[in-house]
């Protein structure tokens, strides 16, 4: 069980040195989103080994919180990176009313 | 071999390739060229490697309270990253992140052309 245990943790820190490489080189800021949340994802892996290790429940609301962080966190960033754009290209908007207008009504 | 060490095995294999997989995912999100294929590499190893390490624990605790805690945190992994994932994806479009010739299949520009002519007529 440690073997696996080691082997394991190996991996999974090799994958976040991976992710942290592309967190860095980008190149846009949406990739670096799609990383952030891979790391967190192997965070909650790496938690989860250590609770198998000590064989304790302890950590189990930790993990499920890391989830929903990292779900709410990834969501509301992309919704501020995609801030223009919330009609599809090529949607006439909404003209906004002349001032004289609204004066006389 | 008695049945908890049967179960410890099985649990400790889970663990093992559940790792597996978040490495996959990784090389994948290092070695792909754009946005679009790295969200492949994000999402679908990524999910598989997560709901095995959290069946791995849920074999190596073997208690009902683990269980149930450890179901509820595989389903809302599976499906809010979909949910993410199309985000990102959406934003990628948007933003003029997507090469479009390098597509097979884009029914989402067919879609807008689509809406375009419709409302020209």
């Amino acid at each position: 069980m440690t073997v696996v245990l080691g082997i394991s943790l190996a991996m999974l820190g090799v994958a976040a040195a991976l992710v942290l490489v592309r967190l860095f080189l980008g190149p846009s800021n949406l990739d670096r989103i799609v990383a952030a949340e891979i790391l967190l994802v192997i965070v909650i892996a790496g938690v989860a080994l250590e609770s198998a290790r000590q064989r304790t429940t302890t950590y189990l609301p930790l993990l499920m919180i890391l989830g929903l962080v990292g779900f709410v966190g990834g969501v509301a960033v992309t919704r501020f990176l995609s801030r223009d754009s919330d009609e599809p290209q090529g949607v006439v908007r909404e003209q906004p009313e002349p001032r004289g207008e609204r004066e006389q009504s | 071999m008695t049945w908890t060490s049967l179960l410890d095995v099985a649990g400790a294999v889970s663990l093992l390739l559940g790792s597996f997989l978040c490495l996959a995912g990784a090389i994948g999100l290092i070695r792909f060229p754009d946005t679009l294929s790295r969200l492949h590499a994000a999402t679908k190893p990524q999910t598989l490697g997560l709901i095995l390490i959290l069946t791995g624990l849920a074999l190596t605790l073997r208690t009902w309270a683990a269980v149930t805690t450890l179901v509820l945190l595989a389903a809302t992994q599976f499906f809010t990253s979909p949910v993410s994932a199309h985000l990102v994806g959406r934003a990628a479009y948007r933003n003029r992140r997507v090469d479009t010739a390098t597509l097979e299949v884009d029914e989402l520009s067919d879609a807008l052309d689509r809406a375009d002519e419709d409302r020209a007529h």
